[in-house]
């Protein structure tokens, strides 16, 4: 590098300080420029991606292939049953997920004592978040397929989202947290100047002004969850259903096989017909379609919930 | 929360002092490290009581002690009893106890609400049954806030000014009538008309309540205070001074440990007029490093 080369010369000067103005400028520059880099790689890999799903997933998109079941004939075939599977599952996570996350979030944050006990949990939910989605597909297969058969039903819905409910509340808890410490400690103390209670504190307080950061952290896990196919496949979610969960009866829909948006384009890339293939980047516009749907939804009551506050 | 706390605040001051609180033998440590030795003291009802003295003598933990606000505080320990009306204050649930006691801080911190709901927040979470609107008004009122926000009372707090802010947030304790205000530098963040308007308020809210003040500005102590606590940071000389906090530590504090100790406790005059000691002179000497804490610190008596 130049630079090095030119700070040697100015190292005869008698100022103690080397001006030098012309080099730090220079590493600024090459700063600036690397950073710019990195952006650029991120996104082109990004549009590269998005261009060639769309070339061979857009024609093939209509109304016939979101409204019809799976089927052997490729042009035929719909992914009705995968997208209702993945509204059903998500819902379920998002129910499961939120407030048991941010109920562990609230405890840990605001009303445990610091011991050594705490200590260790906090470090057990920190790995955890780190831990490969496949073992937490052999822990619901485990755990919610065969023990709690009676409950989940086996195979279904409600097995899949507690299985990526438990892979997504670490991510949550720890958002809760963060944006729980976020809140100046000031108005804590304010608030039990005034003679509230923890749980007031909490409630008219700390919470209101952490729930953007927790919607954020809770848009994030689900964005997690919507793609997950490893442990949705070791709980054993088919891949080819004909049939939608009964709706009149939620206990018997939640109940009921399933298969998700991840699932089928899956088994579609997997088959040899190029004709599948097609089907399978459709599968992916729809499913990003899905997601930017959710996150949308996320954005706008964090929005509204920020303008309260 | 028993609605027998709700005490009438409007009945005249008794001219004999009656004591409020009696702290004896405070001590505190942070993190095993000792900030705060033996203090005694009584505070007096209906009067203005200032803890002042160099930066770092505890009087802001000392303050905190009343409320029992240090006990939220990580790794802070406790010793010694802090009595309200001769009943120690450890045998009330901590809430009742900062219900009854009011306290306003240093910074302004008002909740990121509209300046309706500050005040009406801990009505509310205190399960107040009678008309909100009204105490709202009274204690808005009585800060002398009133004219200044009752056009628009749902405009959020945090757009309000510093000073109009500190001034809600006195509202707000005393819109829960307590029985006593610990105020931490309440104007220390303040313009000197802010100020000047709040040591107006706190002179008159004195007919009605106790105030206990920890104050830099000793202008601001000679003008309203009735009595005055002068702190300073001592090193310990003996051992037998180590004793005292055995219980309080688990560390091997070394000699020569800084640690906050009351040197004087008296009416604002004598204070003022006769100190009885060199180093409450020395910081209260005008002119000479008024607000320096190496000044007095340095010196034995």
């Amino acid at each position: 590098m130049t630079y090095q080369n030119e700070g040697a010369e100015t190292t005869g000067s008698t100022s103690s300080f080397e001006v030098n103005m012309s080099t730090r400028y220079k590493i600024d520059t090459v700063f600036k420029y690397a950073t710019w880099a990195a952006v650029v790689v991120a996104i082109v890999v990004l549009v590269v991606l998005l261009v060639d799903v769309a070339v061979d997933g857009l024609p093939r998109l209509s109304w016939q292939f979101l409204s019809s079941m799976p089927s052997r004939k490729p042009e035929e075939a719909g992914l009705l049953s995968a997208l209702v599977g993945t509204v059903w599952v998500m819902i379920l996570v998002a129910l499961i997920c939120f407030p048991i996350g941010v109920g562990a979030g609230i405890f840990l944050e605001e009303f445990s004592k610091d011991t050594w006990f705490s200590r260790a949990i906090e470090i057990n939910i920190n790995n955890l978040a780190g831990v490969p989605s496949i073992i937490y597909g052999l822990l619901g297969l485990q755990v919610f397929v065969r023990w709690l058969e009676p409950v989940t039903g086996g195979r279904s819905i409600l097995t899949g989202a507690a299985t990526l409910a438990l892979l997504v509340l670490p991510i949550v808890i720890v958002a809760t947290r963060e944006s729980l410490r976020a809140v100046p400690d000031s108005l804590r103390q304010a608030g039990f100047a005034l003679g509230a209670t923890r749980w007031q504190v909490v409630r008219e307080h700390v919470f209101p002004l952490a729930l953007p950061g927790i919607l954020t952290g809770t848009i994030l896990a689900l964005s997690r969850a919507i793609g997950e196919t490893a442990p949705l496949i070791t709980i054993g979610a088919l891949t080819f259903i004909s049939f939608l969960p009964p709706l009149d009866n939620p206990i018997e829909g939640v109940q009921s096989p399933f298969t998700v948006l991840p699932i089928q384009v899956y088994n579609w890339v997997s088959r040899p017909q190029a004709e599948f293939h097609t089907n399978a980047a459709a599968g992916i516009i729809v499913l990003m379609v899905v997601l930017l749907a959710m996150n949308a939804t996320a954005v706008i009551l964090r929005n509204k919930f920020q303008k309260q506050a | 929360m028993t609605s027998t706390t709700l005490i009438d605040r409007d009945r005249p001051a008794s001219t004999s002092p009656e004591v409020i609180f009696r702290a004896e033998n405070i001590c505190v440590a942070y993190e095993d490290i000792p900030v705060l030795e033996n203090i005694t003291l009584d505070i007096y009802k209906h009067q203005i009581t200032g803890f002042i003295g160099p930066s770092g003598c505890g009087k802001s933990t000392l303050l905190r002690c009343f409320n029992r606000l240090n006990e939220l505080v990580r790794g802070a320990k406790t010793t010694g009893t802090v009595s309200l009306y001769d009943r120690d204050i450890n045998s009330f649930h901590p809430v009742e106890v900062r219900r009854r006691i009011g306290m306003v801080f240093q910074r302004p911190n008002p909740f990121p609400k509209s300046v309706y709901d500050n005040i009406a927040v801990g009505l509310r979470v205190n399960g107040y049954r009678g008309d909100i609107d009204e105490r709202v008004e009274t204690a808005l009122r009585q800060v002398g806030l009133w004219n200044e926000v009752k056009q628009n009372l749902k405009k959020n707090a945090w757009d309000l000014s510093g000073g109009q802010q500190q001034r809600l947030c006195i509202a707000r304790a005393i819109a829960l009538q307590p029985e006593a205000i610990l105020m931490d530098e309440p104007c220390a963040s303040l313009d000197p008309i802010s100020s000047a308007r709040i040591d107006e308020l706190l002179c008159e809210m004195k007919q009605h309540y106790t105030i206990i003040i920890v104050t830099h500005n000793l202008k601001q102590a000679a003008r309203i205070t009735d009595r005055i606590a002068f702190f300073n940071v001592e090193a310990w000389e003996s051992d037998d001074r180590l004793e005292t906090l055995s219980s309080l530590t688990h560390k091997n504090v070394p000699l020569g440990y800084r640690v906050g100790r009351l040197i004087e406790y008296a009416p604002t005059v004598e204070i003022f007029t006769r100190p009885q000691h060199q180093v409450t002179l020395d910081y209260l000497s005008p002119g000479t490093h008024q607000h320096s804490s190496s000044h007095s610190r340095d010196r034995q008596y």
